[in-house]
């Protein structure tokens, strides 16, 4: 039973991970390109 | 103090003007004084093409000094276990573990392929062109990166996670122990008649039910919640938007059924079952 709410937790998790890290990434480009424009 | 004019694009005697085509709306360059704005020939072109250059050079580079990993020469007398494709295609590999073939070799690729294709046409938000932006395309930028995480993430239980007869090994099992068998699994018209103690057809009208009332759901509640973005889209966008969204959404909801419920088929037809 762990091990199979083990997996939903996992793939819950790396895929939230992954999501948000795109975007911050994508947020922190633009922070940096507005920084440069002003 | 006169305000002081200039010509943006001051007239070549040497070149001859037509009006070539007459588009609505509003060029990108609106509002932006001249020095806001930039060529892509020669500025951005110059720029990529070293990028370009610099990558093939870490090709080849990577080519040359990194042995690629390869076995040894294929055996007829024997069949690797697991038998898995290259890493960028494990992501196809794994989704045919929780899908029919046709539907994850063909159906599902080929729905990415026009869903990437349709963002041009979908997409009408004119924020953000030709810059980073996240706060002004929060559900474009989400929408997509949720879908490239799924694939990634795909690829990474395909590479590191399945062992031996294709069971979910963790990191720390030992990958060369074959596991038990353990139960089968279920179809969820089946699982519904069985414990709700009520016949085939009921169960399946359930099952189905259900699939109809995440489509409906989906397309309903966020039109009724985000009235802007419902309006702004139009409702043949909206549609084709929302069900490619929810199409996306359901595959990890179909992989959960299956990882943590043991659920095979959720939905039967004659013709296809998902």
């Amino acid at each position: 039973m762990w091990d199979k709410a083990g997996i939903g937790i996992f793939i819950i998790v790396t895929t939230a991970a992954i999501t948000f890290a795109i975007i911050g990434l994508s947020s922190f480009m633009e922070r940096l390109y507005k920084r440069k424009d002003k | 103090m006169p305000e002081k004019s200039f010509e943006v694009f001051p007239r070549s005697p040497k070149k001859t003007y037509g009006l070539m085509e007459l588009v609505k709306g509003t060029p990108p360059g609106v509002e932006k004084e001249p020095e806001d704005t930039t060529f892509t020939w020669p500025n951005l072109f110059y720029n990529e093409f070293l990028v370009a250059l610099a990558i093939t050079a870490l090709l080849l580079f990577l080519s040359l000094y990194v042995q690629a990993p390869l076995e040894e020469e294929a055996s007829r007398d024997t069949t690797p276990n697991p038998m898995k494709a290259p890493w960028y295609f494990l992501g196809l590999q794994e989704l045919l573990v929780f899908f029919d073939p046709w539907i994850a070799g063909v159906t599902l690729p080929v729905l990415i392929m026009i869903g990437l294709m349709l963002i041009p046409f979908l997409d009408i938000n004119p924020k953000g062109r030709g810059s980073y932006t996240f706060s002004e395309r929060k559900f474009a930028v989400t929408n997509y990166s949720f879908g490239m995480a799924l694939w990634v993430v795909l690829i990474i239980i395909g590479v590191w996670f399945r062992g031996l007869d294709w069971n979910w090994y963790w990191l720390w099992e030992n990958g060369h122990v074959h596991k038990p068998v353990t139960a089968g699994l279920g179809d969820l018209p089946v699982m519904f008649s069985r414990n709700l103690g009520i016949s085939d057809f009921a169960g399946k009208a359930i099952s189905d039910l259900l699939m109809l009332a995440y489509f409906a759901l989906g397309l309903i509640i966020p039109a009724w919640l985000f009235k802007d973005f419902f309006k702004k889209l139009g409702v043949l966008r909206y549609i084709t938007t929302m069900v490619l969204f929810l199409i996306m959404v359901g595959i990890p909801i179909k992989i959960a059924l299956r990882l943590v419920f043991s659920i095979k088929y959720a939905i039967i037809t004659p013709w296809f079952k998902i």
